[in-house]
């Protein structure tokens, strides 16, 4: 699988860049929010469904990351340190509020899906493919928390397995396995939808 | 996973050997293997082409807007107002104004018949402190910590003994310390026996020591 270029980074400027943080200059802290920021806003946004809450969501997860800077030791990435902040405070949101994505009002039809269309794309293929993209993340949403962050990871952010299981607190295994079972119960799901694909 | 589901996930990884790939090929031949496949790949395909959900224009100035100015201490004010540079405007009669008063001062200093004799400056006060682990086995024990911006290559604990109990005393000022051990360079070893923990963002546990006594005496882990 090519890796998503947002995962590339270099981590020995990346300790440069958290040591001055700590040293009080706030404002260098803008580039890794600018090098993660797409990353970790998408996999907010794919977990929970809404992505004006993604945002706050995301943003709040920065923050906590700048705070607790001191405890980040650069035993893996800041990416990946980063993200399971994120999905820690996904996991909290969603608990807190009982429910799974997609289903609050406004949002009953499925998520906004994104109105940026190929230039070739005729009329009916934009429709077709809003629909799919619909159906899937209306899959996406009734997958169990732990597969969908499994499969929203490696198959949407492009992340490797041990980066996964580094993420979730789990064996890069145990991640392979996730995400196995994942695609099995989505696929099972897009056709109980009777999909488009 | 059975056999299959393993080399079905490095194929789709793209990270099977030759002797693998013939392995697989060869389980493909039965239809329902190859049928999973597909579905599998018609999977990864449709999440792979999923639009992106990009963030707000103005998400990074949101996120530096929240953080806390980790300088806004009083004594970090005052260290600015030091070492801040600044323009200072002067002309020839300011010069001379104060070279007379420089001169004058020295001139006054060195008329007094005794002067009282300056003792030595008073050395920053430590407390020796002991780190100990009991690591049977381990070849080389590391500590790192804020004390010495984590580098686990600075810090070595000594086995003195030959059985296993590494231990090093470092002079710390006063203050609260995060620390950790490393066993052999790779394995990072949480103090069992530290005074209080923190949470280090990944499921494990930073140990934490208090320097308080501002005398010389010796602590042990």
């Amino acid at each position: 699988m090519p890796r998503d270029a947002r995962l590339e980074d270099d981590p020995v400027d990346e300790q440069a860049i958290i040591a001055r943080c700590l040293a009080g200059e706030r404002r260098v802290y803008a580039v890794l929010v600018d090098r993660y920021k797409g990353l970790v806003h998408d996999l907010v946004s794919r977990m929970l469904g809404d992505a004006v809450e993604a945002e706050d969501i995301a943003q709040d997860a920065f923050v906590k990351a700048y705070l607790s800077l001191r405890d980040f030791r650069g035993e893996s990435k800041f990416s990946t340190w980063v993200c399971r902040i994120a999905l820690n405070r996904c996991k909290d949101v969603l608990r807190k509020q009982g429910r799974a994505p997609w289903t609050r009002s406004g949002h009953e039809d499925g998520p906004q899906v994104a109105e940026v269309a190929d230039d070739r794309e005729t009329p009916v293929d934009s429709v077709e493919r809003r629909e799919r993209e619909a159906a899937l993340h209306r899959a996406l949403a009734r997958l169990p928390v732990k597969y969908r962050e499994a499969l929203v990871l490696r198959h949407i952010e492009g992340m490797e397995f041990h980066e996964i299981g580094r993420v979730l607190g789990i064996a890069a295994g145990a991640a392979k396995v996730r995400a196995f079972r994942a695609r099995e119960m989505l696929r099972r799901l897009l056709e109980s939808e009777g999909a488009p694909r | 996973m059975t056999r299959f589901e393993e080399l079905l996930e490095g194929k789709l990884a793209g990270d099977l050997s030759p002797d693998e790939n013939r392995e697989f090929a060869a389980l493909l031949m039965l239809d329902e293997n190859r049928r999973a496949f597909e579905a599998h790949q018609q999977t990864v395909a449709l999440l792979a082409g999923v639009e992106r959900h990009a963030p707000s224009s103005s998400f990074t100035e949101e996120v530096l807007a929240g953080l806390p100015d980790r300088r806004s201490r009083p004594w970090d004010k005052v260290w600015e107002l030091l070492w801040a540079p600044r323009v200072a405007r002067w002309n020839v009669a300011t010069a001379l104004a104060l070279s007379l008063v420089l001169v004058v001062t020295a001139l006054a200093w060195r008329a007094q018949p005794s002067r009282t004799a300056v003792g030595p400056e008073p050395r920053p006060v430590v407390t020796l402190f002991r780190f100990s682990l009991n690591a049977p086995g381990a070849q080389q024990v590391s500590l790192a910590g804020d004390f010495n911006g984590w580098r686990t290559d600075e810090i070595f604990l000594a086995d003195v003994t030959g059985r296993g109990h590494f231990s090093v005393t470092l002079p710390l000022k006063s203050g609260r310390y995060a620390y950790m051990f490393v066993i052999d360079g790779a394995t990072w070893m949480t103090d069992p026996r530290a005074e209080a923990y923190r949470d280090d963002g990944f499921g494990n546990k930073n140990a934490l020591v208090n320097i308080e006594a501002p005398t010389v005496g010796n602590g042990d882990t």
